[in-house]
């Protein structure tokens, strides 16, 4: 596995991107909920949106620059330790999805979709290894983790 | 209503902070890279720039200097988004001419309050 720096970053980064997506999709949905609209998805949200945060803690330590700098990256072990977190981010996230139509909250649709794409995207990384030499997941080849289609076209980017 | 530009190329990013900033009540132009970005820099005039770095074809740094240099829009603040949390990327952004950095994933009380103090500062 390498320990290239540039390699590591560009890691950092590809983790980053979805991590983004779901905090800040979650933390518009909340908004909503604090609005009172969607409220009874507060605690799912909720759940999504602490365990991504967790999730962001992990990867800004494990591939930050002091531990890059001196070759004292352990991808496996970040690897090992996301997958907790992100399997909240996906259990929470279907249970929320179950709920939309009964809370009146079917606006919320498609950014759950987004997160759901985006918890896939990072599934998909998490699962092979992170290793920084393999292709990243694109859209194509992220599989859906929820039965839904999504209601807008595949994003044609995931890098920031 | 306060005109603000958003230079991203990320769909979602994009999507996520318009969104955002209209429901705080601003109206957000869009551009999806960096020579978008300096050709609604003059043509909408807005009164601030919110500028992704990493942008393919003309990256952020490198729009920034052009809507510095030029006369027309050298007095829009610019804050630079980047999804890099280090010093050598705000030295670098702050050399480009950006008034401003915050980092991806947003904090988003943050960066409203970054965005208030820079259009309260131009006026």
């Amino acid at each position: 596995m390498s320990t290239d720096p540039a390699a590591l970053s560009h890691l950092r980064h590809e983790l980053r991107t979805p991590l983004n997506h779901i905090i800040g999709y979650s933390e518009m949905l909340l908004e909503d909920a604090a609005d009172g609209r969607a409220t009874g998805l507060e605690p799912g949200l909720r759940t999504v949106h602490e365990n991504a945060q967790r999730l962001l803690a992990l990867v800004n330590d494990f591939l930050g620059r002091a531990r890059v700098d001196a070759g004292e990256v352990d991808v496996p072990r970040l690897s090992a330790e996301a997958s907790t977190p992100l399997d909240a981010i996906v259990t929470a996230l279907e249970a929320v999805k179950l709920q939309v139509h009964g809370a009146g909250a079917d606006g919320a649709r498609d950014d759950l979709e987004r997160i759901a794409a985006a918890a896939a995207a990072l599934h998909t990384m998490i699962s092979t290894g992170l290793d920084p030499d393999s292709p990243r997941a694109t859209p194509e080849s992220v599989p859906t983790i929820a039965p839904a289609t999504p209601s807008r076209s595949p994003r044609k980017s995931w890098a920031c | 209503m306060t005109r603000l530009l958003l230079v991203e190329d990320n769909e979602m990013n994009r999507d996520m902070l318009s969104r955002r900033l209209q429901k705080k009540g601003y109206e957000v132009v869009l551009a999806v890279d960096g020579e978008e970005g300096v050709a609604k820099a003059r043509a909408e005039a807005p009164a601030l720039i919110l500028m992704d770095m990493s942008l393919p074809g003309v990256n952020g740094w490198e729009a920034t200097r052009r809507i510095k240099a030029d006369p027309q829009t050298s007095g829009i603040p610019v804050i630079a988004l980047t999804a890099h949390a280090l010093t050598s990327d705000r030295d670098q952004a702050m050399a480009a001419g950006c008034d401003d950095f915050d980092t991806k994933p947003v904090e988003f009380t943050r960066l409203l309050a970054k965005i208030e103090t820079l259009l309260k500062r131009s006026g």
